[in-house]
C-alpha cells in the first residue's frame, strides 16, 4: 500500500494531472476514527512498538475528509465537498487534500480503492 | 488541514485545557475476572480459577461488548484490562479484539504464566500499549512461596513469548515477606537476562476487597516499614535518586473533599460483575451496569461519590509531607471501612522515607509526633 509519493505541497492547482484528481482512495479499516471531547483522533490498531505512546490528531477539515474517504469519491469529489462545506478556495482545498492524503498514505492509513 | 502525532500526556492536557470543568471518562480499568490460577496470599482479589460461582457471576461477552460500546461513546480512550488473571477467560481474545476495534488503547496486566503462543500471537498482531507482568521471584522456591504454585518456568516462558514477538512488556512485583531477600536479584535478572531496563516494585499490600479469605490476610505478607526503606535506599542509588527528588517537592495537603484525585473525573473502574465505580479501591460505592447505562452511572451516580465533603479532622491535616503519602480514601476504606481514617502502615513508610530522602528543611518541619514513626 505504501509507495513513494511525489511532493504535492505548494504546486499550483492547474499543474496537477487529471489522474491525480481522479484517483479514488479508501480508508484502511485498521484505523479507528474517534471524536473525544472536541479532539478528532485516528488510532492505528496494528501499530507497532515505538509509537504506542502517541496518537494521530486531525483538525475538523481533516476529519471531514476522512469521513468522506469511502472508496468511491475521487480527489476531485473530495475537493468539491470541502469547498462546499468550508470557507476555502478550490486550489487551496486541492493542495491541502493531496498533502493530507500523502501523509495518511505514508502512515498506511489510506490506500488506492 | 492537519494530521499530526500527539503524545498521550499532551492530549490529556489539551482536552483539560479545552474545558477545565468537563468530566470526561478518558481512562478506565476493568477487572475481567477475580479468578486466578495462582494462589498468592498477598492478593486482594484472587479467587480460585475453578470457582464456578464467581465465573457464573462474571459479565458475559455480549455484556462486555455492550458496555464497551457505551464507554467508548462516552469518550474513553485508555483501558486497563486486569484481574484476577485475564487470560484464564476463554473469551479473552474476543474481548480484546472487540475493544481494539472499538478504538481503545489497551494495557493488560497478567502474571505471565497463562500466556500461550496463541495469546502472544494475538498481542503481536494487535499490539497493546503494554503488557505488565508480575515476576515474584527468580528461584522456584521463592516464586512458589509467593504464589502458592510451582510456576516460575511458565511465567518466564510467557514473558519470552511476548518479548520474542516484539510485544512491549513491563515487569514489576509486589515486595512481600516471601521475596524480599531476593528482590535485588530479581531486578538484576530482569536487566541482564531479559534485557528490560524498567522493573517496578510495590510494597503496599491492600486489604482484600473480595470475599474468599479474611480481609486483612494480605497485610500479613507486608514487609516492615523500616525494611521497605532499606530496599528504597538500594534501588534509589541505582535509579538516579528518584525518591530524593520526589521528597524535595513533598508538602502538606489542604482538602475540603474526600476525593482529590482524578477518580470519577477522568477515570473509572468496572469490576467482573459489571459494577461501575470511581476507582477499583472503593468497593461498595458502585453503580450496576447490568441495570443501567454507563452514562447514567457517570453523570448521575459518580457526582454523589466524588462530591463527598470531608467530615472530620485527622492527623493527616497537619502532616508536613502528606502529599508524598501513598494513602488515599480507597486505602482507608479497605483498611478501616471508612474514607478518612489514616493508614498507619503507609504513614510510617512515608515518614521513614522522608527521614531517609527528604531535604533537611523538610525534616525540620515534621512534628515530633510524626517523627516517632521513624
Amino acid at each position: 500500500m505504501v509507495r513513494p509519493m511525489e511532493p504535492t505541497t505548494g504546486r499550483p492547482a492547474e499543474a496537477r494531472s487529471f489522474p491525480e484528481l481522479a484517483r479514488v482512495w479508501a480508508r484502511n479499516p485498521d484505523f479507528v476514527f474517534r471524536r473525544i471531547a472536541g479532539e478528532v483522533l485516528l488510532l492505528p490498531i496494528r501499530e507497532k512498538v515505538g509509537d504506542l505512546e502517541s496518537i494521530y490528531a486531525l483538525n475538523e477539515v481533516g476529519a471531514r475528509v476522512w469521513e468522506l474517504l469511502d472508496g468511491r469519491r475521487s480527489v476531485a469529489d473530495l475537493r468539491d465537498s470541502i469547498v462546499a462545506e468550508f470557507d476555502v478556495t478550490p486550489a487551496q482545498a486541492e493542495a491541502d487534500i493531496l498533502e493530507f492524503l500523502g501523509k495518511l498514505e505514508a502512515l498506511d492509513g489510506v490506500g488506492p480503492a | 488541514m492537519t494530521l499530526r502525532s500527539i503524545g498521550y500526556q499532551a492530549l490529556v492536557e489539551r482536552i483539560q485545557r479545552g474545558n477545565p470543568a468537563a468530566r470526561v471518562p478518558l481512562a478506565g480499568s476493568w477487572e475481567l475476572t477475580y479468578r486466578c490460577n495462582l494462589r498468592c496470599g498477598h492478593c486482594w482479589v484472587n479467587l480460585p480459577a475453578d470457582d464456578r460461582s464467581a465465573r457464573a457471576r462474571e459479565l458475559t461477552l455480549p455484556e462486555i461488548q455492550r458496555i464497551t460500546d457505551q464507554v467508548v461513546e462516552a469518550g474513553c480512550l485508555w483501558m486497563l484490562l486486569t484481574g484476577g488473571e485475564v487470560f484464564i477467560r476463554p473469551d479473552f481474545p474476543e474481548i480484546y479484539r472487540y475493544m481494539k476495534r472499538a478504538g481503545l488503547v489497551l494495557t493488560v496486566y497478567s502474571n505471565g504464566t497463562t500466556v500461550t503462543e496463541r495469546t502472544a500471537d494475538l498481542l503481536a498482531e494487535l499490539p497493546p500499549r503494554r503488557v505488565e507482568i508480575s515476576l515474584y521471584g527468580i528461584t522456584p522456591g521463592t516464586y512458589e512461596a509467593v504464589t502458592g504454585a510451582p510456576a516460575l518456568e511458565r511465567c518466564l516462558r510467557g514473558i519470552r513469548l511476548l518479548l520474542d514477538r516484539g510485544v512491549r512488556v513491563k515487569l514489576k512485583s509486589v515486595v512481600t515477606r516471601d521475596n524480599y531477600d531476593e528482590f535485588m536479584a530479581i531486578r538484576r535478572f530482569v536487566r541482564t537476562e531479559l534485557g528490560l531496563e524498567e522493573f517496578y516494585y510495590d510494597p503496599n499490600l491492600n486489604h482484600r476487597k473480595v470475599e474468599g479469605r479474611s480481609g486483612d490476610e494480605p497485610a500479613r505478607y507486608r514487609v516492615p516499614p523500616e525494611r521497605v526503606v532499606e530496599l528504597d535506599r538500594l534501588i534509589d542509588a541505582e535509579t538516579g535518586d528518584e525518591l530524593r527528588k520526589f521528597y524535595r517537592g513533598a508538602g502538606a495537603l489542604r482538602t475540603t473533599h474526600v476525593f482529590t484525585c482524578g477518580a470519577g473525573v477522568n477515570s473509572f473502574h468496572i469490576d467482573p460483575y459489571g459494577r461501575l465505580s470511581t476507582c477499583m479501591m472503593v468497593p461498595g460505592y458502585e453503580y450496576d451496569l447490568r441495570h443501567g447505562s454507563f452514562r447514567e452511572g457517570w453523570e448521575d451516580y459518580f457526582p454523589t461519590v466524588i462530591g463527598r465533603r470531608r467530615e472530620r479532622a485527622s492527623r493527616c491535616d497537619t502532616c508536613a509531607i502528606a502529599s508524598a503519602c501513598d494513602g488515599c480514601p480507597g486505602w482507608s476504606l479497605l483498611e478501616h471501612g471508612e474514607f478518612e481514617h489514616p493508614v498507619d502502615y503507609l504513614c510510617e513508610i512515608n515518614h521513614r522515607r522522608a527521614e531517609a530522602f527528604g531535604a533537611p528543611a523538610l525534616i525540620g518541619t515534621i512534628t515530633m509526633k510524626e517523627r516517632r514513626h521513624a
